[in-house]
């Protein structure tokens, strides 16, 4: 099988995550540990015994650290989708209708992409309250603008193409034409922006996390920089390694995302 | 040209009130008695109840409550906080100072050093500063601003002890005139550098993509035949009409300027507007919360109303694409 030439940024990237994955998935059944287990090892700097170091409470940073992949990767990926979602959604339909619809949907675009997105977010978890589903729901809400943009755009060169009308004299109906025969041909963009939404959403989490906004019984990787800002002058491994494992993940999606995103157009690749 | 940007201020001001609205009912929304908010969860008498729901026109229908709020927010009554015990504009105003103080300074640092960083770095493309121009950009870029300033804390204050972890002022002695600056600067460095990182990433990437795109155009060949110096090319012709895209991205941080420190400004507790929006997610101070996002949608559509209004200015072909798009 021959692989993409998406660069080595992006199979960097890949790597990155991958690395991530595996972690999560062989270091719990190897050492056992609990990540919410407390000790009488308060506040230990970085040993064999605990690789990463403990927090305040003698927990084990190593192993909130493996357990934070979950909550950042969740919270990623799910957000990502229902972003590419909802964008996809939206510009489809925009695009499609054209006219007054068209010019109406690009109207209430344009009203959320000037909306402070962090800040609106933070409000809507500060009187909600935290919780994943919540925060993917808000960011979803928020960070559609450029996923609609971009396949309005696709949609509206896709839908003057000699094939539509071909299918349209098989008498197919505009909706069967609009989701089996454009859609399908308008989202390949989508997928660079995707990947970059992965990194946002997880950003974002991890700066909801680390106002406060946070479950309290989830291990997040916001969360334990939260905590160890606290303990920064006296503690560096708390908030530390979270901190790294945020930015390479966030610097994988990036790489992939760029990859991804001159791979699918090549002609951007030469700037 | 004047008739576009009518039409855009006034997509403009409906974007405000429709940030004003979602920001009314989602009060509306959340979940309990906003009498209870109010006076907290102590057992209290049925009058009393009744009482501060008269005093603050909460038995009124929905729709008169949303009037009343609007015709408050229009007169710049943005509401009373209680944690801080002051009214909300005022206060933002006041801390709003403080996050200019940091926020000004980088976003200039960062478009004189991005945009002279993106020239040459275009001139002399794939080169070793090339490379290392644009990894440093992908790291800024994917670096969380809040634990970038963590580690240039343990780095420079803990370690190092350089420079001071906090604050905009030493607290022991408070030292005036020069020594005032001095001191004012030495607070004001890490937290600028982390403002700068990401932002000087942004502009780096636009502007870079811009120039370079311009290069390419024939007018630069027309000079270049015409034997004018490279160094001339560049400046004086390529970099000002590479400029649109640069000033679209200024526009749109001066008008995230109050709130793109929050997570910086809670690193290093400096006493802007996001610690105060964090301080009153902490304590539960809808009205500041409220007024800070209003404020900020303003700025926000402000900012990008400033910045079309400036590309048009320089820009002849932005205003002739204007002119297209009315006759669509």
């Amino acid at each position: 099988m021959k692989l993409p030439n998406i660069g080595a940024g992006a199979w960097t990237g890949l790597a990155i995550f991958a690395g991530f994955i595996l972690l999560y998935l062989l270091v719990p059944p190897l050492t056992g540990g609990n990540p919410r287990a407390l000790s009488t090892d308060l506040l230990q700097p970085p040993s064999p015994q605990h690789l990463f170091g403990t927090d305040e409470l003698g927990r084990d940073v190593f192993l909130q650290f493996v357990d934070g992949v979950r909550i950042s990767f969740t919270v990623g990926f799910a957000a990502a989708a229902a972003t590419s979602l909802v964008g996809i959604i939206v510009g489809a339909y925009a695009g499609f209708s054209g006219g007054a619809v068209d010019l109406v949907v690009m109207r209430i675009t344009e009203m959320f992409q000037v909306i402070p997105t962090f800040v609106l977010a933070a409000v809507i978890v500060a009187m909600w309250g935290p919780g994943l589903t919540r925060v993917v729901v808000v960011i979803a809400l928020l960070a559609w603008p450029p996923v609609a943009l971009v396949i309005r755009g696709e949609v509206l060169r896709i839908k003057r193409l000699d094939f539509v009308d071909a299918v349209r004299c098989l008498g197919y109906s505009e909706g069967y034409i609009l989701l089996r025969e454009i859609i399908p041909n308008a989202v390949r963009p989508v997928f660079a922006l995707a990947t970059l939404a992965v990194g946002q959403a997880i950003l974002l989490e991890a700066s909801l996390s680390f106002l406060g906004l946070s479950d309290p019984s989830q291990v997040s990787w916001g969360r334990m920089l939260s905590l160890g800002q606290s303990y920064l002058l006296t503690a560096w491994w708390i908030s530390t390694f979270p901190g790294l494992a945020i930015f390479l993940t966030v610097l994988a999606c990036n790489f992939v995302g760029d990859g991804i995103g001159a791979y699918v157009n090549p002609k951007g690749r030469k700037s | 040209m004047r008739k576009y940007f009518f039409r855009r201020l006034f997509w403009g001001l409906v974007t405000i009130v429709v940030i004003v609205t979602v920001n009314f009912l989602i009060l509306k929304l959340v979940p309990g008695d906003p009498v209870t908010a109010l006076i907290g969860e102590y057992p209290a008498p049925d009058e009393y109840i009744a009482q501060v729901r008269v005093e603050f026109g909460l038995d009124e229908p929905l729709t008169v409550q949303f009037a009343n709020y609007v015709t408050n927010l229009v007169q710049g009554d943005f509401g009373y906080s209680f944690a801080n015990r002051k009214a909300v504009l005022p206060l933002i105003l006041e801390r709003a100072q403080y996050t200019l103080q940091l926020i000004l300074p980088g976003i200039a640092i960062a478009f004189l050093l991005g945009v002279f960083l993106a020239v040459v770095t275009a001139v002399r493309r794939s080169g070793v500063l090339d490379t290392t121009v644009s990894s440093i950009v992908m790291f800024g870029y994917s670096m969380p601003s809040f634990w970038l300033g963590q580690v240039l804390v343990l780095i420079f204050a803990v370690g190092l002890s350089w420079l001071p972890a906090a604050g905009i002022r030493s607290v022991r002695v408070q030292p005036t005139g020069v020594a005032g600056a001095l001191d004012l600067a030495a607070h004001m460095i890490l937290p600028l550098i982390c403002v700068v990182s990401f932002k000087i990433a942004i502009v780096l990437r636009v502007a870079r993509a811009s120039v370079v795109g311009v290069m390419h155009d024939d007018f630069v060949t027309t000079a270049r035949a015409k034997g004018v110096s490279e160094r001339a090319i560049m400046w004086k012709h390529v970099l000002p009409n590479a400029m649109v895209p640069v000033i679209v991205v200024l526009g749109y941080n001066l008008g995230h300027a109050l709130t793109s420190s929050i997570l910086v400004e809670t690193v290093f507790a400096w006493p802007g507007l996001g610690t105060l929006f964090v301080k009153s997610i902490a304590s539960r101070d809808y009205p500041v919360l409220q007024g800070i996002l209003v404020l900020a949608t303003v700025m926000v559509v402000a900012g990008n109303l400033l910045a079309d209004f400036v590309a048009a200015l320089v820009d002849p072909r932005v205003r002739k694409s204007m002119g297209a798009r009315r006759g669509e």
